[in-house]
């Protein structure tokens, strides 16, 4: 056989989807073949990532689009999925998903819209910048409120039903939503205890009912959700000339957390993957690699069902972590994805001792972006889709499967493969490991093989 | 020559004076006598050509023209123009008018080793006598078993040669008797007016028009009309060709709209052109209108010049009818008649470049034309066609036709040869556009799907003139020679806008997205390989551009990519080995192969790296553009694929850009020089590093995979037994077809039945499934088609080119739009080697 320099790494092949003329930003996910992109040459794109078709170009804003939503039918009721895009021109723009069609122009925001976030047990949406405004679905203004900080609101998090947080530079505001009929009002509710010293990067939910939040400083806080009280710190450093590094390039950075199941929190510190136990007070790093990318990481996610733990860093690369390649007739298969990503069943994980971590490997490599890597969107056994600052969605695909799937569509146009199952078959041919959802890592795995 | 029929009777008469001529000349004058060796018998004809000749009234029978220009020197056209022209002409004696439909005879004169194809067609013209002009075309060779064996298709493109000259001849004609009618009507009131009022005398301005009255009944003037009438019946329903008269239109709206440009600057680059084109008119065919008469040579392509274009589709102006004039019921054919030009307008210039295209087609060598018919049939279905090197190796798919009864759109076999061969624009089969191209008609049928992405032609490698007459057509090359010029000596900065307008002239695009399909349909205009260079490297710079520009203009960068690329992918170009063979030459594609292999040790692995799909750069110094290239052309024999978007070779780019990852999905073969002045930026920068393999030619230096497989290592090594490449590059194409036919095999005992093994969900892991995917997939190849693990890749991937044309052929018609191309990764481990 040949040498493969990355025998782990399955995306051996990618479509490249040229739309954008300028640095991408957002990018979600619609269902399991759409997404949305959107950036700053002010328009926003629907993909299918299947054959990297465009289907619909949202175009009309007139300053870069910083963040999109997408408010998803009530269930039961047969409407169109709607994308919600806010931009610097102090626009907010919802558009049918389907038709491209732009229904609402809502211009009473009156400033630079940065984030977005939805309620949905209200069905409304609300949007950040200089003041916190609430909407209806139609675009109706429902209420505003001015913001307490200085500067402008750049995270929104829904933490319960009714209420939300919103992070401004280096504080974090609670909001409550009273809703009744046609009325709603946003209440300040409170101001969490100033425990960050620098801005705040990264702001998410954690299963286990409270959430965190990460900041330039490197200071990871764990609040809980109903309590609002801070529950526990990582990773700080006191110093400030230490978190600060040479020419303020804060080297301990928190730009991006997830918290994939229970107990853990993954950060991307600095140029760094940390995975934090939270569960014990003193915040234990389970697995670590130092220097992962050769710039900052910009954002980190579990792709194919788990199997890897990919980062994207401004250093244009993709890289691919995970446990070292199995030995031989190893066939354990793990059950979340700290699991997966470690190598260890979770009882081994507890008995780690504290001097103990877990070092990740390199498993591969995706590089293709000739700029910053800003996020990517996972699609399971579709691949995955990357944007970056060069303009470029790229869509990664398994190599293998890709092929099988054309063999086997090809042997259908011409008949010579005499079955009757599809195409879609193949996609749902293996079995996935699990997947993660925002309050548990469900397990969907069967018993592995018995041989 | 000929006065009339009593020459033409007396030539035939053997001239009894004949020695006595001999006699009064002086021993010097007189040429040399050889006896004629019975063994080697020389026929008069070096080269096939084709021969023009008409039936003059004045003159009789008399060649008008041969194509190419030059050719048979030595044959005697005039004769052979007598010869031709008497064999048939008996049309003239019907009473009542008859359109008369072609006659085709084959002339085999064994003694001269002269044969030919005639195919004898009549115009119509008013002045005429009987309203006809007989003339004649004829395919003269020298090889009798070539005539014998493409009679037929011979038959089928003559045939579709006259209907352009007839066709708009018709128009013409039906035009002029219409005229005529409203003429002798006129006349025929003047008579009836005449008749009334007393003839005046004493008014004795005796004009030609009294004359005319005079000497007119009614009853003849009636009689006339009737005639008249009744050619305009029999004219009329063999009128029904909407799309040839479109294109006959459009060919005169650009015309005139040209001419009628507003812009100053524009107006004398026309005239330019057309200058030019007068100039390579008459040098290439005037000067073999043979004794022409100083008046007659100056009428005949006049064209340009003062002649004005007679406006075939022109509804707007209502004919004012004159009396007769005296001519015309004379009957005294003393005048000059219209030249071929003048009797079918806008057609000529069509079938003109139709005959140069039978002419090039034919003269090949027999063998040539028998292979290429029998691999004329690989071509169909196009999406199971693979070429290595642009020759056509094997079609997958065929006889399967499967594909295409699914309703795919995929194409079906053609019977029409030259089509296949010549590329749709060029002989233009009737529904394209050629040199009239419309830029709504390729629109159209981009979206039709009816000739898409798969649209292959057989094409010469190497004819860089192909249709170099063809006015508009000229020019594109022209100007890409110009681009060129550009590129490689001066080294100008690419300016995009400029070249754009250039080749804005002439074509009636009008708003700015117009505009870049007009660029896009030149740039399509994929009439041999040299202009498919040419496209790809534009089209390259193109999407360099735009993505380095920041987006600009909006013109180029928002439209243009995209639409080249629908456009360029719709014209394909591919050669038959045989022809390859044939017509092996400098600037083939191979040529220059051995000198390689002599230079680099490496060979094998710069193979491999083509034959396994991975994208080849050649990088070169700053002054290194010509080894470069050579080396490209080279070997550009062993890069399989051929639809431009996904196999893009580039020659050479001396003003490179950064490669990026959009560039990866469409070269394979890339040549590159340093730019002088270094840049921060590597032309190959680690996004792509891991995806390609670089040949150094500076340094000597090849970064690629390691090749451990058998048989490109074979072909390799065979070199040495073969000492010229005209004998190696047959070889080469033997062994690429094996190869090919152990893909073949793959393809369809392992591709298409594999899937269905990977059905159970065995495979809780998708590195498993990878695993047992490549292990079965080199199981398969070692133990049924014996071929060594290291070349499974190549095996895989000459399947794999297959699978994406059909792939891509079905989405294309699936969906209107073009999808992105996939782009294999290839993530071997990359190793240097010293060459």
């Amino acid at each position: 056989m040949v040498e493969d320099a990355q025998p782990c790494n399955l995306y051996r092949e990618v479509l490249i989807l040229q739309h954008h003329t300028d640095i991408v930003r957002a990018l979600i996910k619609v269902d399991d073949h759409r997404c949305v992109s959107a950036g700053d040459d002010c328009t926003a794109a629907l993909w299918d990532i299947e054959d990297g078709r465009k289907l619909n170009v949202f175009s009309g804003h007139k300053l870069p689009i910083n963040c999109i939503l997408l408010l998803k039918p009530e269930p039961g009721s047969y409407d169109d999925i709607l994308l919600i895009t806010g931009a610097s021109d102090k626009h907010i723009k919802v558009w049918n998903i389907e038709t491209g069609q732009c229904l609402e122009d809502i211009t009473e925001h009156n400033s630079s819209v940065k984030c977005l976030a939805s309620l949905p047990a209200f069905d409304i949406f609300i949007s950040g910048g200089e003041k916190l405004c609430a909407w209806s679905r139609k675009g109706k203004q429902l209420h505003q409120v001015e913001n307490p900080g200085k500067a402008d609101i750049q995270f929104l998090l829904p933490i319960k039903e009714n209420r939300f947080v919103a992070a401004c530079e280096e504080s974090l505001y609670v909001y409550t939503v009273e809703y009744c009929g046609d009325s709603c009002e946003i209440k300040f509710f409170k101001h969490l205890f100033r425990q960050h010293r620098e801005a705040i990067g990264s702001l998410i939910n954690v299963p286990d009912g409270s959430f965190a939040s990460g900041s330039l400083d490197g200071l990871i806080v764990l609040w809980s959700s109903h309590t609002l009280s801070a529950i526990r710190q990582f990773n700080q450093i006191k110093e400030e000339k230490e978190f600060r590094g040479i020419d303020n390039h804060y080297p301990f950075s928190i730009q991006h957390m997830i918290s994939p199941e229970k107990g853990c929190i993954f950060a991307a510190v600095g140029n760094s993957i940390y995975v934090f136990d939270i569960t014990k007070d003193q915040g234990r790093i389970i697995a670590k690699k130092q220097d992962a990318h050769m710039s900052k990481i910009k954002h980190m996610d579990f792709l194919y069902h788990g199997l890897y733990l990919a980062t994207c860093s401004e250093d244009g690369a993709i890289k691919l972590w995970g446990r070292a390649p199995a030995e031989k007739n190893d066939k354990d298969y793990f059950m979340n994805p700290l699991e997966t990503f470690t190598g260890l069943s979770s009882d081994k994980i507890r008995k780690l001792k504290k001097s103990e971590t877990v070092e990740p490997c390199l498993l591969g490599e995706c590089l293709g972006h000739s700029g910053a890597v800003q996020l990517f969107v996972d699609f399971g056994e579709e691949g995955f889709v990357s944007c970056g600052g060069d303009g470029l969605l790229i869509l990664w695909k398994d190599g293998v499967l890709q092929n099988l799937k054309r063999s086997q569509f090809i042997g259908e146009m011409t008949g010579a493969t005499q079955s009757s199952y599809t195409c879609s078959t193949l996609t749902g041919l293996s079995r996935p490991i699990f997947t993660g959802d925002d309050d548990q890592a469900t397990l969907r795995t069967e018993e592995s093989p018995s041989d | 020559m000929f006065g009339g029929y009593a020459d033409v009777a007396a030539y035939y008469h053997p001239n009894e004076e004949d020695e006595s001529i001999e006699e009064h000349i002086a021993p010097d004058l007189l040429p040399i006598y050889e006896k004629p060796d019975p063994w080697n018998l020389r026929s008069p004809i070096e080269k096939d050509f084709v021969l023009l000749a008409e039936f003059s009234e004045l003159e009789g029978p008399r060649p008008v023209l041969t194509i190419p220009y030059g050719t048979g020197g030595q044959f005697d056209k005039n004769n052979f123009a007598v010869k031709i022209m008497s064999v048939d002409y008996h049309n003239i004696s019907n009473n009542t008018f008859t359109v008369s439909d072609d006659t085709q005879v084959m002339i085999l004169e064994n003694r001269e080793g002269v044969y030919a194809y005639v195919h004898h067609f009549t115009l119509y013209d008013i002045h005429a006598r009987g309203f006809v002009r007989p003339f004649c075309m004829a395919y003269v060779t020298a090889d009798e078993n070539k005539m014998l064996s493409a009679y037929e298709d011979m038959l089928n493109e003559f045939s579709k040669v006259s209907k352009c000259f007839s066709y708009a001849n018709k128009l013409l004609f039906l035009k002029d008797i219409k005229h005529h009618i409203k003429n002798l009507e006129h006349t025929k009131e003047c008579l009836q007016k005449l008749e009334g009022e007393p003839p005046k005398p004493n008014e004795s301005d005796s004009t030609d028009e009294n004359d005319v009255l005079s000497e007119l009944t009614i009853t003849q003037v009636e009689s006339m009309i009737a005639e008249a009438k009744h050619i305009e019946k029999v004219i009329m329903p063999l009128l029904t060709d909407k799309k040839m008269e479109l294109k006959l239109k459009q060919a005169e709206d650009r015309f005139f709209m040209s001419r009628s440009m507003d812009f100053e600057e524009e107006h004398e680059r026309e005239e330019e052109i057309v200058q030019e084109e007068i100039n390579t008119e008459e040098k290439k065919e005037d000067v073999n209108c043979i004794k022409e008469t100083p008046r007659r040579k100056a009428s005949v392509y006049s064209l340009y010049s003062d002649y004005k274009p007679c406006r075939l589709f022109d509804e707007t102006r209502e004919y004012q009818p004159q009396i007769l004039s005296s001519a015309f019921f004379r009957k005294k054919f003393d005048k000059l008649l219209r030249n071929l030009h003048e009797l079918c307008p806008w057609g000529s210039h069509n079938a003109l470049r139709r005959l140069r295209c039978i002419q090039r087609y034919f003269s090949r060598d027999l063998a040539t034309l028998q292979i290429e018919k029998e691999e004329g049939t690989l071509i169909d279905p196009a999406a199971g066609l693979l070429t290595i090197g642009r020759c056509v190796t094997l079609n997958f798919m065929q006889h399967s036709g499967r594909l295409a009864d699914g309703g795919y759109g995929m194409s079906l076999p053609s019977n029409n040869l030259l089509r296949r061969r010549l590329s749709e624009d060029t002989l233009g089969s009737f529904n394209s556009s050629e040199s009239f191209y419309s830029i709504q008609d390729d629109r159209e049928s981009v979206h039709s799907g009816v000739s898409s992405a798969a649209e292959v032609a057989f094409i010469y490698a190497n004819s860089s003139h192909c249709d170099e007459h063809s006015p508009r057509n000229r020019y594109s090359i022209s100007e890409a020679d110009d681009y060129f010029v550009i590129n490689y000596k001066e080294g100008d900065v690419y300016e995009p806008p400029k070249a754009r307008e250039r080749y804005l002239t002439g074509s009636s695009a009008g708003t700015s997205s117009e505009r870049s399909f007009t660029t896009a349909t030149d740039i399509s205009f994929g009439t041999d390989v040299d202009q498919d260079l040419y496209t790809t490297r534009r089209s390259f710079y193109d999407r360099a551009i735009s993505m380095d520009s920041n987006c600009t203009s909006d013109d180029l960068i928002s439209s243009s990519p995209t639409d080249l690329e629908s456009n360029i992918s719709r014209k394909v170009a591919v050669i038959s080995a045989a022809d390859h063979i044939f017509s092996l030459n400098s600037s083939s594609i191979g040529h220059g192969i051995l000198k390689v292999f002599q230079e680099y040790r490496c060979s094998p692995e710069i193979l491999a790296t083509l034959l396994t799909g991975r994208p080849l750069v050649v990088l070169g110094g700053a002054k290194d553009e010509k080894a470069v290239t050579a080396i490209v052309t080279a070997l550009w024999l062993f890069l399989p694929g051929h639809t431009i978007p996904n196999h893009a070779v580039v020659p050479c780019l001396s003003k490179p850009k950064q490669i990026k990852m959009v560039d990866l999905a469409h070269f394979k073969l890339l040549g590159m020089c340093r730019p002088e002045r270094r840049t921060s930026s590597p032309l190959v920068p680690s996004s792509v590093r891991n995806y390609v393999s670089v040949l150094d030619i500076e340094r000597k230096m090849l970064t690629a995979p390691a090749y451990k497989g058998h048989i490109i290592k074979d072909i390799y090594k065979q070199r040495k037994i073969f000492k010229t490449e005209d004998t190696y590059i047959p070889f080469v194409h033997c062994e690429l077809l094996e190869l090919a036919t152990r893909a073949f095999i793959y393809y369809h005992c392992f591709c298409q039945k594999e899937p269905s093994s990977f059905q159970d969900n065995d495979f809780a892991h998708p590195l498993e499934r990878a695993n047992v995917y490549n292990m079965k997939s080199t199981e398969f190849c070692d133990t049924r088609l014996s071929v060594h693990p290291g070349d499974v890749p190549v095996i895989e991937y000459l399947s794999e080119i297959v699978k994406m044309q059909q792939y891509d052929e079905w989405a294309r018609c699936s969906y209107s739009d073009t999808l992105p191309t996939s782009v294999k990764l290839d993530l071997r481990e990359c190793k240097v080697f010293k060459a």
